[in-house]
């Protein structure tokens, strides 16, 4: 409905007009042609608002600046408006005019829902009431909220002419509001603000007393061509909006406007819906809304009769908003009470352009700023720059031409809205309107007015529920009374009827006048006060006997119900009384009371002086009985008795034909009535076929509407569908995996041409079943498989051999569709035959290395080194390790552990050099010590390609150490054997070639005994130098000496004798033998030498007695030797065996006896 | 008279005609033999009993280390040789070595040495 209009006082007030200007893409051509054209004489203010970025400073003002001689700035610190002046808006900010000062502030809106040019118009029309608005190129549709409310607020629009801008969007958008005055191209808008600016001073404010007759004279105009009566409409919003309508019209004088009303049929029009420019909001005063959400609407819920659902009526609904604000409302409570009722809202407007706008239910994305996001999403579609209501918002609004002030209101209202319609009506009106709403709501339900209204003349028609929010509920103790329409003039239908007691009772009662007025009353004729309406209003005390009612619904009119006789006397006088304000007598009428006949005459006169009172006193005058003799009487009376008896018979037949033609009257009148009764009701169904009508017609637009969209979806999907037909054309002949498509029963529905290889199919088989055609593979259970697939909607994959040799991946997966339904299967083929072999052979590759790595006796590790912030070595982590691994370090399960956790005391240098190796990069032999592992190690690492990690190849070599170490000692050894050696054998050179002996004796003695040495040598290299058995060693060196066998006896327990007593016997043995072949029993053919050993025991010292006895030699001359010999075994033995040793010088034979100490290790084991 | 003569020189070597070799060339030098010691016991024994102006030890007696001899000599101020049939490692021990086979005359060389250098 209307909005609130500008405040009037700022009216005096010598402010600075405006000329706002928007703009947006493709503004700047357009706001440079401007301004290059535009005077800069007119005493406007420009102020410039396009959307800039936040981000960057804008050079508009000097572009504009060099436009125009005018003075450009960005507005920076409020400044006050001066005329002949250009204020550009800064990046990131928003323009408001308060007053004559224009200030910029940060935006209150998130980007992304600004609307700066809707902030800057709303904010002038609110300051200003005034001022012209210039919408240029755009798109988008910021600017339509703001030109409807400059248009409201009294002020010029002009919108750039759409093929006239770069960009047509935000002029349509504008356009599109009807709020636009002007539409051109900029230099015909230069031409009209030039005309503006000029005329406006003079024609500023009519004035009311002066031009009251010619504004009355354009209001009659209107209401002759339009139908609607302005004159009751408050006159200073009436002159503002006529004063607007002839600035557009250039007309400079009221007369000249009303003379232009009265030629131009378009321009009643024109101000008709300039007078209906609204200017409604989602939600508006949201505080207001908020107190109805929480305190009515449930109430409204409460008590509801669930058959009946809830209506609402809009009242003054314009563009829809407000309608549809009560609608969520409504919805949200019963979505929230889970309630599922019928909700009817009826929204009326006179503008039959703003229901057009309400009924597409389609508005600008700035109405963000009034709808919360949550609404947004559950109220509405995002449509492009706009928001579209959902359908089931819309469902439940009726959208209807009506007026509230001339039309039947619509009943059985839980709610009426009528926002900002009063504050334009004046008090009788509003009375009036507030009898309407009283009368269309059901009693104790809602009216809910604009903030700025009040319901102060229907104090007894509604009482405030919350006077701050505007909400009032119906007093239910009231008649509803609905009252007559139209409404033009208004008087009031109940007359006030004060019983009349002129006198207190107590006085009255002593007093004569109050005896005389008890007796008027009591003997006064029965009478009856009835209405202009001939109902009656007040019967007195004995008037009843005159009233007979007949049959047929009951009625209050007095000629309606009065006894027959009287009826068409009475009509007669009534409306005797009634339009000549005259009194009448009628003459007497014979009645029949109780088959006792009366004369009754009748008096009727106005019941007052004042003749608009319109109530008629009816007095019953009684004259007595009458009988039928007196009757014969009168008619035997006088010589003109025959004459008078004629005319009596005539007047009698006259008087019955009369009474037949009454009755017939009377039943057409019922019969009327009851027709009329039909029609009525016909009249309501109608009425209700229309409203159905009405709604239908909206649903079938709005099913055109979606029709449309649906028909312009599907040529949109069907386009995509060709393309993605040709696509998968394509793809199919393009595609080198076989693709099978089947239905449910296996038949083939489409096949890409590589299934062809596998399948014996060609195009002419779609449509037959698979399972009729052989196929090219190594593999039975393919139909199986598809059932199962189909079964259990699982996908199955396997890989198959054709024929020909090469493996195909075979995938079976459920064919779905769009709508997640089963309906058949895909199959694919892909030719794996190159992946498989390379697979193979990367399978191959790998157990070959994998081999290599774990057959080679080597270790090879994988390390990571990790190094500290230092790029110090700090630890080192295993990756990968070989078999040989284990078995090289001991150590077992180490892959993705560290050195430091499991071998915590390794060296140093370890560290050292596979860092090294990690860090540079540069491979190294390595060879050292693992103390803690008991082990030594030589090996190679090498840096890995990735970072830190290196490879190491080594081998455990302790062993060899060992052996090496092992080795060196027995070099030593050996040496020092050796020397020793050497060291004896120049001993016996020395001991043997200082005697006196010939040398060649002395050579065969020395030969002799170097060779017994190199038997003790010998046998003792056989026991790797350590020990060697006793009778070995005499059997050896006895043979040295090649002594006939059969002459010696060697017996004697096992005994084991360690490398020195083995050397220093033998020799010894060697001296006895060599001087027993010379010299003693051996020289003989008979000599037999006895050797034999005992083991004994001395001083708990294990040892062995060994005893050389000869016989059968020649006989022995004491000392028969001596020399080295001798000494060898006597000393010698002595010295070296640690023993006793004693040559006894037998006649018989020599018997040489040896004890030697056996070192206890050496015994032989038992 | 060389410096030798009539000094008790300690013999310990358990080859018994190595011993015998050393004896000889002690002697035919006019000093004296005491031993020889074929054991490390008889050895200690002889130098705990015997008044000995020095000592031939060798260093390993039947496959017994006789290093404790030499120190033991060494405390005793005792100048002594060492003879043996290894490389090296004998000369940590502070004496002069005779490494085998050695020559008699070697032998008293260095006998001669040893103790003139004690004896000024």
């Amino acid at each position: 409905m209307i909005e609130d209009p500008a405040p009037d006082s700022l009216d005096g007030l010598s402010l600075v007009p405006i000329c706002a200007l928007g703009a947006s893409a493709g503004g700047v051509t357009a706001l440079r042609k401007f301004f290059s054209r535009v005077r800069t004489d007119l005493n406007l203010a420009y102020v410039v608002v396009v959307h800039l970025s936040p981000d960057h400073p804008s050079a508009l003002s000097e572009i504009l600046g060099s436009c125009t001689s005018m003075s450009v700035n960005q507005v920076e610190d409020g400044p006050s408006l001066e005329p002949n002046c250009v204020y550009v808006i800064p990046p990131d900010r928003e323009l408001v005019i308060t007053g004559n000062s224009i200030a910029a502030r940060p935006f209150t809106q998130p980007r992304g829902q600004r609307a700066p040019i809707d902030m800057l118009f709303r904010s002038i029309a609110a300051a200003r009431g005034d001022g012209c608005a210039v919408i240029m190129s755009g798109s988008g549709a910021d600017g339509a909220l703001g030109v409807r409310a400059i248009k409201e607020a009294g002020g010029i629009v002009l919108v750039q002419e759409p093929h006239d801008a770069e960009y047509p969007m935000m002029p349509q958008n504008a356009i599109a509001t009807g709020a636009a005055d002007f539409i051109g191209p900029i230099g015909e808008l230069v031409e009209r603000l030039t005309e503006i600016a000029n005329s406006k001073e003079s024609i500023r404010s009519p004035s009311i007393d002066g031009e009251g007759n010619e504004v009355r004279r354009i209001l009659h105009f209107m209401c002759a061509r339009t139908g609607h009566d302005f004159s009751n409409y408050k006159r200073a919003t009436v002159l503002r909006r006529i004063a607007r309508r002839m600035q557009v019209t250039r007309r400079d004088s009221l007369e000249a406007y009303a003379a232009f009303v009265r030629d131009t049929p378009e321009e009643a029009k024109e101000l008709f819906g300039d007078l209906l420019i609204s200017v409604t909001l989602f939600f508006r005063d949201p505080h207001n809304f908020q107190v109805l959400a929480k305190r009515v609407i449930p109430r409204i819920f409460e008590d509801m009769d669930e058959a009946a659902g809830i209506r609402a009526w809009t009242v003054g609904c314009a563009t829809g908003e407000e309608a549809y604000s009560i609608a969520i409302l409504l919805l949200e409570e019963a979505t929230n009470r889970k309630l599922s009722v019928p909700i009817q809202i009826f929204a009326t407007d006179l503008d039959e352009g703003a229901l057009a706008t309400a009924r597409e239910g389609r508005y600008p994305r700035a109405i963000e700023a009034d709808v919360s996001e949550e609404r947004l999403r559950r109220w509405f579609v995002a449509d492009g720059s706009h928001y579209r209501v959902r359908q089931e918002l819309r469902d439940v609004v009726l959208f209807a031409l009506h007026s509230a002030l001339k039309d039947p209101p619509f009943m059985r209202l839980d709610l009426v809205t009528c926002r900002n319609l009063f504050i334009y009506l004046d008090r009788p009106l509003q009375h009036q309107l507030s009898r309407v709403f009283h009368y269309a709501l059901k009693p104790g339900r809602f009216l809910f007015l604009g903030s700025a209204e009040a319901l102060d003349s229907a104090v007894e028609l509604f009482s405030p529920l919350n006077r701050e929010a505007r909400i009032y509920h119906a007093r239910a103790q009231q008649p509803r009374i609905l009252p007559q329409l139209p409404p033009f003039p208004d008087h009031s239908a109940t007359p006030a009827i004060e019983p009349r007691r002129l006198l207190s009772r107590d006085e009255g009662e002593r007093s004569a006048t109050f005896v005389h007025m008890r007796a008027l009353e009591q003997h006064s004729p029965p009478s009856v006060l009835i209405d202009d309406a001939q109902r009656i209003i007040n019967l007195s005390p004995s008037a009843g006997r005159f009233i007979q009612h007949s049959g047929g619904p009951f009625t209050a009119e007095l000629p309606a119900i009065v006894r027959p006789e009287l009826r068409l006397d009475l009509k007669i006088a009534i409306e005797h009384a009634l339009t000549r304000h005259r009194p009448t007598l009628t003459l007497p009428s014979i009645v029949e009371f109780d088959s006792v006949r009366r004369r009754v005459s009748m008096h009727v006169s106005p019941a007052s002086d004042e003749p608009a009172a319109g109530q008629v006193l009816v007095t019953f005058l009684d004259g007595g009985d009458v009988d039928d003799g007196e009757a014969q009487a009168e008619a035997d009376a006088g010589p003109k008795e025959a004459e008078a008896r004629r005319l009596y018979e005539e007047l009698k037949i006259a008087h019955e034909h009369l009474n037949a033609s009454r009755r017939e009257h009377e039943i057409a009148t019922q019969d009327l009535r009851a027709a009329n009764e039909e029609l009525q009701s016909v009249n309501e169904e109608y009425r209700s076929t229309a409203e159905e009508l009405e709604t239908s017609k909206e649903e079938l637009q709005s099913i055109n509407e979606e029709l449309q969209t649906v028909n312009a979806e599907l040529k949109s999907k069907l386009e995509n569908i060709s393309s993605a037909h040709n696509d998968l054309q394509n793809l199919t002949t393009a595609t080198e995996i076989g693709t099978l498509f089947l239905d449910p029963q296996l038949r083939i529905r489409m096949f890409t041409p590589p299934v062809a290889e596998l399948f014996n199919i060609c195009d002419a088989d779609v449509g037959r079943p698979i399972t009729n055609f052989t196929h090219r593979m190594r593999y039975q259970d393919i139909e199986q498989d598809a059932r199962r697939v189909l079964r259990h909607m699982s996908r199955f994959e396997t890989v198959v051999e054709s024929t020909s040799g090469k493996a195909f991946m075979m995938r079976i997966r459920p064919y779905r569709t769009l709508e997640d339904r089963i309906d058949g299967l895909v199959i694919t083929f892909v030719d794996v035959s190159a992946r498989l072999q390379t697979e193979r052979q990367l399978r191959e590759s790998e157990a070959r290395y994998r081999r290599l790595f774990n057959s080679i006796d080597e270790a090879f590790c994988i390390l990571e080194v990790v190094f500290d912030e230092q790029q110090r070595p700090c630890d080192i982590k295993w990756i990968e390790v070989n078999a040989a691994f284990e078995r090289q370090t001991g150590l077992q399960n180490v892959e993705g552990k560290t050195i430091r956790s499991l071998v915590p005391d390794l060296e140093a240098y370890w560290y050292d050099i596979f860092g090294r190796v990690a860090a540079t990069g540069q491979p190294e032999r390595f060879e050292g010590q693992a103390a803690s592992l008991g082990r030594h190690f030589e090996g190679f690492a090498f840096a890995l390609p990735e970072e830190r990690r290196i490879g190491t190849l080594f081998m455990d070599v302790s062993s060899r150490k060992q052996s090496e170490a092992h080795l060196k000692l027995m070099v030593d050894e050996l040496n020092h054997r050796v020397k020793n050696t050497l060291a004896v054998v120049q001993a016996i050179a020395q001991q043997t070639f200082k005697e006196d002996v010939v040398a060649a004796d002395a050579k065969r003695a020395f030969l002799g005994r170097l060779a017994s040495l190199a038997v003790a040598h010998n046998l003792l290299t056989r026991s790797h130098w350590e020990k060697t058995s006793l009778a070995e060693l005499l059997r050896i060196v006895v043979a040295g000496c090649r002594p006939n066998p059969e002459q010696f006896a060697i017996d004697g327990p096992a005994v084991i004798l360690s490398s020195a007593q083995a050397v220093s016997l033998s020799m010894a043995i060697h001296e006895l033998c060599a001087n027993a072949i010379k010299y003693g029993a051996l020289s003989q053919p008979h000599g037999r030498v006895e050797i034999s050993w005992q083991l004994s025991q001395e001083n708990g010292q294990p040892g062995v007695r060994l005893t050389w006895r000869e016989q059968g030699g020649p006989p022995v001359v004491a000392p028969a030797w001596h020399g080295f010999g001798l000494t060898m075994i006597e000393k010698a033995l002595a010295y070296e065996l640690g023993g006793a040793v004693d040559v006894d010088f037998r006649p018989d034979g020599i018997v040489c006896t040896i004890e030697a100490a056996l070192v206890p290790q050496l015994q032989p084991p038992s | 008279m060389s410096v030798i003569a009539g000094k008790r020189i300690l013999v310990v070597e358990d080859e018994f005609l190595i011993a015998q070799t050393l004896v000889d060339a002690i002697q035919s030098e006019g000093a004296i033999a005491v031993g020889p010691a074929a054991s490390i016991e008889r050895a200690n024994a002889l130098l705990d009993d015997e008044q000995i102006d020095a000592a031939i030890i060798d260093l390993n007696l039947r496959g017994h280390s006789n290093a404790a001899m030499a120190e033991k000599l060494r405390r005793r101020h005792i100048p002594f040789m060492i003879v043996t049939g290894y490389a090296h490692e004998e000369q940590q021990l502070g004496a002069p070595v005779l490494s085998k086979p050695f020559q008699s005359e070697q032998v008293i060389d260095t006998l001669l040495a040893l103790l003139s250098s004690t004896g000024s």
